[in-house]
C-alpha cells in the first residue's frame, strides 16, 4: 500500500511539477488527490485520506497555515508538510508549534520523496 | 478702557478746582492782609497820637519854663523878656496884662508875630470866661496856666498865663498870692500852632486836637473815620490828640487782583493742560488698541494651521475691533483667479472690489466707505481683504489692519505649506509602503517561476521511462509559458528601472493594429492557457503609434487578464476604429475592479486590494507601464467594468491623419518624466 499524498497549491504548474517529482521518485509515493485551495484542500482531505498532506502556505482563501490548523485540530497526528516560495521564521515556528512536520523552500522541491520517506519511516 | 475717565471725563472740572482754590487763596490773602493793614494802621495811628501830644506837651513845658523867667513884675517883664523865641510861631501874641479894680484885665501887646497883635491890643482877658478862669488858677497858684477858647473870631486861641507878684516874691498862701498880683505875663497863639507843620506826610495820620469833645485844631483834617483811632493826653489830661491813619492801603486789593489774575491763569494753564493730556491719553488709547489688535492677531492666527479655521477667526477679529461690515477675504486660486473664500454679514458693493486693483497707498477712510487690503506673502499678491468702515478709519488704524493682514497672510502661507508637506508625506509614506509589497512581490514571481523553469527541465532530464510523450510536451509548454511571464516581468523591472533614470521613448509611425493585435494575442497564448480569447478586429485600422510601445502594452493588458480572471473564463479583445481614433480594448470577465480604484490602478506599485489580488501574481507596475507608454503615443487609457462584471481596459490613440503628407516618416516622441511624475499623472 503506498503513501498517499495530496497535493496542495493554487498554481497548476506547482501541482505538476510535484506530482511529476513524486511519480519518478516511485518509491511507495501516490499522489492520490489534488486541491487548488484551503477549502478544497479539506474536502480532498477528508474523501481521500492521504498519508500526508503536501500544503503550500501561500494561497489566497486560506494560507497553508490556516488550513494545516484546521487539518490538525480534527486530526492531531495528520502528516503534514508544508512548502513555500519563501518562508519566513516566523512562520516556520508557528507550524511547527501547530503540528506540521516539516517545511520545504520551493526551491527544494527535489527532497519532497526523501522528506516524504523520512515520515513514512517514523 | 476706564483707566481714561473720571477726573479727565469732565473737561474742564480740574481747571475749576484749581482756579477756584487759587481764588480762595486770594480771597484769604486779601482778609488777612486787610486785618493786618488794620492793625498796622491803629498801631502808626497811636504811636502819631502819642507822638503829638509828647510833643504838645514839651511845648507848653517849654513855654511853661520861658514864662517863669520872664520877669518879676510888668516893668521888669517889658524890659527884660526876650520873645525871639516865638518867631517862627504864627500868630504868637506876648503881653502883659494888670487888673483893674474892675476886674477888667486889658492886654498890653509887648510883641506880636505876624498881624495878630492889633487884635489883642487892649483885650480884656477876663471877657473870656475860660480865659477868666485861666487868671484866677494863675493867681491863685503861682504857676503858669492854659485855657483855650474862641476868641471873637470864633478861631480857636490858647492862653497861657503867669502871675506876678509884688516884688517877685510868690506868696505861700492863696490869700496872699490874691491880696499881692501886680499883673500877668502872657502868651497868646492860635490852637494851630499847638501841632507840628503839616507838611511832614509821611505818617499818613489825620490828627486832631479835642478839649473834651471840640476840636481845637487839626491836622489833614478832612473827616475823621472811626476805629483807626488812638488818643494820646496833653496839657496834664485837659486835651486829647486823636490819629488816625489815613495810609490808602492797597497793597490787599492789589494781592486780591493778582490773585484772580492768577487764578484765571492757573484755570487756563490746568485746562489746557488737561486738554492736551486728554488728547494725548486718547492718542495714546487708540494705539494701544490697535497695538492690542496686532498682538491679539498673531496668537489667535497660531490657534489652528488649517485654513477652514484661520478665515473666521481673523475675519470676525479684525471686524470686531475696527467696526467693518460685509467682510470679506478672498484668495487666489491655482488659475490665478481671485475667488471669495470667506465672508462675514450682508455682502454689499464690496464685492465688486475683487476685481478692481488693490489700492495700497489708502491713509484713511471716510465713514462708510470700502476698504481693500491685499494679502501679500513674499512679494506676491495672494488675496485680498475687503470690507465696509462703518465708523471710518484712521491713519494708524489702516496701519494696524495692514500690519494685521500681514500676519494673516503669513499664517495663510504656513497653512498651504503644511499642508502641501503633509500630503508629500503621506504620498511618501505609501510609497515606501508600496515598495516594499513590490518587493515582497517581485521575490515571490521571480521564485515561483525559476522553480518552475527547473522543475520542469529537471524532470525532462530524467529517463523516459517514467514520463510519455504528451506528458513531456507538456513539461515543455510549462517552461515555456513560465519563461515567457519571467520574460514580461524582467521587461518591466527593466523598463520600471529605466523610469527612474532617463526615461522611456517612442518612435511614432503609421502602425497597422489590425495585423499586429492578433499576433500579439497568439504569442501570449502560452501565458492565456485556459483561457479563451474572444478577438474582434475590424479590418485597416492604422495607426500613428509605435508597434512595439503596443505589444507591451497589449501583453501587460493581456497578462493582468490572465492572472486575475479564473481558468475557462473569456478574455475579450477588441479593436475598432471611430472618427479619428482607434479603440483597443481588452476586458475579462473576473472580479473586476472597484469604481474608486479605477483611476488608481495605472499608479506605479498599486496593486487592487481583494483576496484574490493578494495572492495574485504581479508586483504592480504593468499599468503604470501602459499608461506611462500611451501617454507617449498621445493616447489615454482608462479601466472600466467589462458588462456583466470583470475589469475592461480600454486604449485610445489617434489614427493615422491619411490627408498628411508625411504620414510614413517615423515621429519621435520622448519623455523625460521622472518616476515621481509617473506616479503624479
Amino acid at each position: 500500500m503506498k503513501n498517499g499524498v495530496l497535493v496542495v497549491d493554487d498554481e497548476a504548474d506547482m501541482r505538476v511539477l510535484v506530482r511529476g517529482i513524486i511519480d519518478r521518485a516511485n518509491e511507495g509515493l501516490q499522489v492520490v488527490s489534488e486541491a487548488s485551495s484551503g477549502k478544497e484542500a479539506l474536502d480532498r482531505w477528508r474523501e481521500t485520506k492521504p498519508n500526508v498532506i503536501l500544503l503550500d502556505h501561500r494561497m489566497p482563501d486560506m494560507t497553508g497555515l490556516e488550513t494545516a490548523e484546521l487539518v490538525l485540530a480534527e486530526q492531531p497526528d495528520q502528516h503534514i508538510v508544508m512548502f513555500s516560495a519563501y518562508l519566513d521564521e516566523a512562520t516556520v515556528e508557528r507550524a511547527f508549534a501547530l503540528g506540521v512536520r516539516a517545511c520545504l523552500d520551493k526551491r527544494d522541491l527535489a527532497r519532497i520523496p526523501e522528506t516524504l520517506w523520512g515520515l513514512g519511516a517514523a | 478702557m476706564g483707566s481714561g475717565r473720571g477726573l479727565t471725563a469732565r473737561p474742564w472740572f480740574a481747571a475749576i478746582a484749581i482756579a477756584a482754590f487759587v481764588a480762595a487763596v486770594a480771597i484769604a490773602g486779601f482778609a488777612l492782609t486787610g486785618a493786618s493793614a488794620e492793625r498796622a494802621a491803629a498801631r502808626t495811628s497811636r504811636a502819631v497820637a502819642q507822638a503829638t501830644a509828647a510833643s504838645i506837651d514839651a511845648r507848653l513845658q517849654g513855654d511853661a519854663a520861658w514864662l517863669e523867667a520872664a520877669g518879676r513884675s510888668p516893668a521888669d517883664v517889658a524890659s527884660r523878656a526876650d520873645p525871639s523865641r516865638f518867631a517862627s510861631r504864627d500868630g504868637v501874641v506876648f503881653g502883659v496884662a494888670s487888673e483893674i479894680a474892675s476886674r477888667a484885665v486889658p492886654l498890653r501887646v509887648l510883641w506880636a508875630a505876624g498881624d495878630n497883635g492889633r487884635a489883642f491890643a487892649a483885650a480884656d482877658l477876663a471877657s473870656v470866661p475860660a480865659w477868666r478862669v485861666a487868671l484866677d488858677v494863675a493867681r491863685d497858684s503861682g504857676h503858669t496856666a492854659i485855657a483855650a477858647a474862641r476868641d471873637r473870631a470864633g478861631a480857636w486861641t490858647v492862653l497861657q498865663l503867669r502871675a506876678l507878684y509884688a516884688n517877685g516874691i510868690v506868696p505861700s498862701d492863696v490869700s496872699a498870692r490874691r491880696q499881692h498880683t501886680e499883673g500877668f505875663v502872657v502868651l497868646l497863639e492860635p490852637s494851630a500852632s499847638l501841632l507840628p507843620a503839616s507838611a511832614d506826610d509821611s505818617q499818613h495820620a489825620a490828627i486832631r486836637v479835642l478839649q473834651g469833645s471840640a476840636v481845637l485844631t487839626t491836622v489833614d483834617g478832612a473827616a475823621v473815620a472811626p476805629g483807626s483811632e488812638a488818643t494820646a493826653t496833653a496839657n496834664l489830661g485837659a486835651w486829647t490828640v486823636a490819629a488816625h491813619s489815613t495810609a490808602a492801603d492797597s497793597t490787599r486789593y492789589v494781592v486780591l487782583g493778582l490773585g484772580f489774575l492768577l487764578a484765571l491763569a492757573v484755570g487756563a494753564v490746568v485746562g489746557a493742560g488737561d486738554k492736551s493730556r486728554r488728547a494725548v491719553a486718547a492718542a495714546a488709547v487708540a494705539r494701544a488698541n490697535e497695538l492690542g489688535l496686532v498682538a491679539r492677531i498673531g496668537p489667535l492666527l497660531q490657534q489652528s494651521l488649517d485654513v477652514a479655521d484661520l478665515l473666521p477667526l481673523f475675519v470676525v477679529e479684525v471686524s470686531d475691533e475696527l467696526a467693518l461690515e460685509s467682510s470679506a477675504v478672498s484668495l487666489l486660486n491655482p488659475s490665478g483667479e481671485l475667488t471669495r473664500a470667506f465672508s462675514l454679514g450682508a455682502l454689499s458693493s464690496a464685492s465688486t472690489m475683487d476685481a478692481s486693483p488693490l489700492v495700497d497707498r489708502v491713509t484713511s477712510v471716510a465713514v462708510g466707505d470700502p476698504i481693500a487690503i491685499p494679502l501679500q506673502r513674499g512679494g506676491r499678491v495672494i488675496g485680498s481683504l475687503t470690507a465696509v468702515a462703518t465708523q471710518g478709519l484712521g491713519a494708524s488704524q489702516v496701519d494696524a489692519l495692514r500690519a494685521a493682514c500681514d500676519l494673516f497672510a503669513a499664517a495663510l502661507g504656513n497653512a498651504a505649506s503644511l499642508r502641501e508637506e503633509r500630503d508629500l508625506v503621506a504620498r511618501l509614506r505609501e510609497l515606501d509602503g508600496l515598495k516594499a509589497t513590490f518587493l515582497g512581490g517581485v521575490s515571490h514571481e521571480l521564485r515561483t517561476m525559476v522553480v518552475a523553469i527547473e522543475g520542469f527541465a529537471d524532470l525532462l532530464g530524467t529517463t523516459s521511462a517514467h514520463f510519455d510523450e504528451s506528458q513531456r510536451q507538456d513539461f515543455i509548454e510549462r517552461i515555456r509559458r513560465n519563461a515567457r511571464s519571467l520574460g514580461v516581468l524582467v521587461e518591466d523591472l527593466l523598463d520600471f528601472a529605466r523610469l527612474d533614470s532617463a526615461g522611456m521613448s517612442v518612435t511614432l509611425s503609421a502602425t497597422n493594429l489590425s495585423d499586429l493585435v492578433p499576433k500579439v494575442v497568439d504569442q501570449m497564448s502560452s501565458i492565456l492557457v485556459g483561457r479563451h480569447v474572444a478577438m474582434s478586429v475590424s479590418p485597416d485600422v492604422v495607426a500613428t503609434a509605435d508597434p512595439a510601445a503596443i505589444e507591451r502594452i497589449l501583453v501587460n493588458l493581456l497578462s493582468n487578464a490572465a492572472k486575475y480572471t479564473p481558468a475557462g473564463t473569456d478574455v475579450d479583445v477588441e479593436l475598432t476604429a471611430t472618427g479619428t481614433t482607434a479603440l483597443l480594448s481588452v476586458a475579462d470577465h473576473g472580479p473586476g475592479i472597484e469604481p474608486a480604484e479605477r483611476a488608481r490602478v495605472f499608479e506605479l506599485f498599486y496593486r487592487v486590494d481583494n483576496a484574490s489580488a493578494r495572492a495574485a501574481r504581479g508586483v504592480g507596475i504593468g499599468l503604470a507601464l501602459v499608461r506611462q507608454l500611451t501617454d507617449l503615443l498621445h493616447g489615454t487609457i482608462t479601466a472600466d467594468e467589462t458588462p456583466g462584471g470583470g475589469a475592461r481596459f480600454r486604449l485610445e490613440i489617434p489614427l493615422v491623419d491619411l490627408g498628411a503628407a508625411d504620414n510614413d516618416a517615423p515621429r519621435h516622441s520622448a519623455s523625460s518624466r521622472s518616476h515621481a511624475d509617473v506616479q503624479a499623472s
